[in-house]
């Protein structure tokens, strides 16, 4: 995996993930490291032609702010850093409209990455765990994003 | 997905502070990062559930939904 850009001055990282229920679809996520779960805005599930009201499985989400129970919908193709999450369960999340990111990364898919960021270069480099060959790669990668 | 459009950031900038959600068809992407560059406008609306609903017309499947009200100082906690 390149070393991915992100726009430091807008004190969050977005990064581009590729989505699909037929079709590849392009979409800005949040990293957010302190998140347990990987989710999307409910627009975005509802465009993909997710219907999240029939979902049968809902969870309480506990934030720093609130805790509120929201629908786990599946995800039939989310694309991250180069590595493909099939059927991947997601929350469908009511992000605030100014957000801008149409979800946000969290810790279920994030731990399947070595991650290193740049926060002064706006710079993301991640691997994902499959062996002393990516580990080397990623090590290289590092000291380019250094 | 050749078919042609308005710059995406065109149509974003025609919207701004409209406190609304833009749904857009991308037309063309970037061969490259598949990032969008341009599109169609589908639907202008500050409800969400009737963004998505919107999106479901674009007919090259590829869909933008994007905010065009105040983003500024955004704190996520």
């Amino acid at each position: 995996m390149p070393i991915v850009p992100f726009d430091p001055t807008s004190r969050l990282i977005q990064v581009t993930v590729m989505v699909s229920d037929g079709l590849m679809t392009a979409l800005t996520v949040l990293v957010d490291t302190r998140a347990g779960r990987t989710g999307f805005r409910r627009s975005t599930l509802i465009g993909l032609g997710i219907d999240v009201d029939a979902s049968e499985q809902t969870i309480r989400l506990n934030t720093a702010s609130e805790s509120l129970i929201v629908p786990v919908v599946n995800l039939p193709l989310l694309r991250v850093f180069g590595v493909d999450f099939r059927d991947l369960p997601v929350l469908c999340l009511s992000l605030p409209p100014t957000v801008p990111a149409d979800g946000v990364l969290g810790f279920d898919v994030l731990s399947r990455f070595r991650l290193f960021v740049n926060y002064r270069r706006g710079l993301i480099v991640a691997e994902p765990f499959n062996g002393l060959w990516d580990r080397a790669k990623f090590l290289y990668q590092v000291a380019k994003a250094m | 997905m050749n078919q042609k459009g308005e710059p995406i950031e065109q149509i974003l900038e025609r919207y701004k502070g409209q406190n609304a959600f833009v749904v857009i068809e991308v037309l063309s992407v970037d061969p490259k990062t598949q990032k969008p560059l341009t599109g169609r406008v589908i639907a202008v609306t500050p409800d969400e559930t009737e963004a998505g609903l919107a999106a479901r017309k674009a007919r090259s499947g590829y869909f933008l939904i994007k905010w065009v009200g105040e983003v500024e100082g955004v704190v996520i906690v």
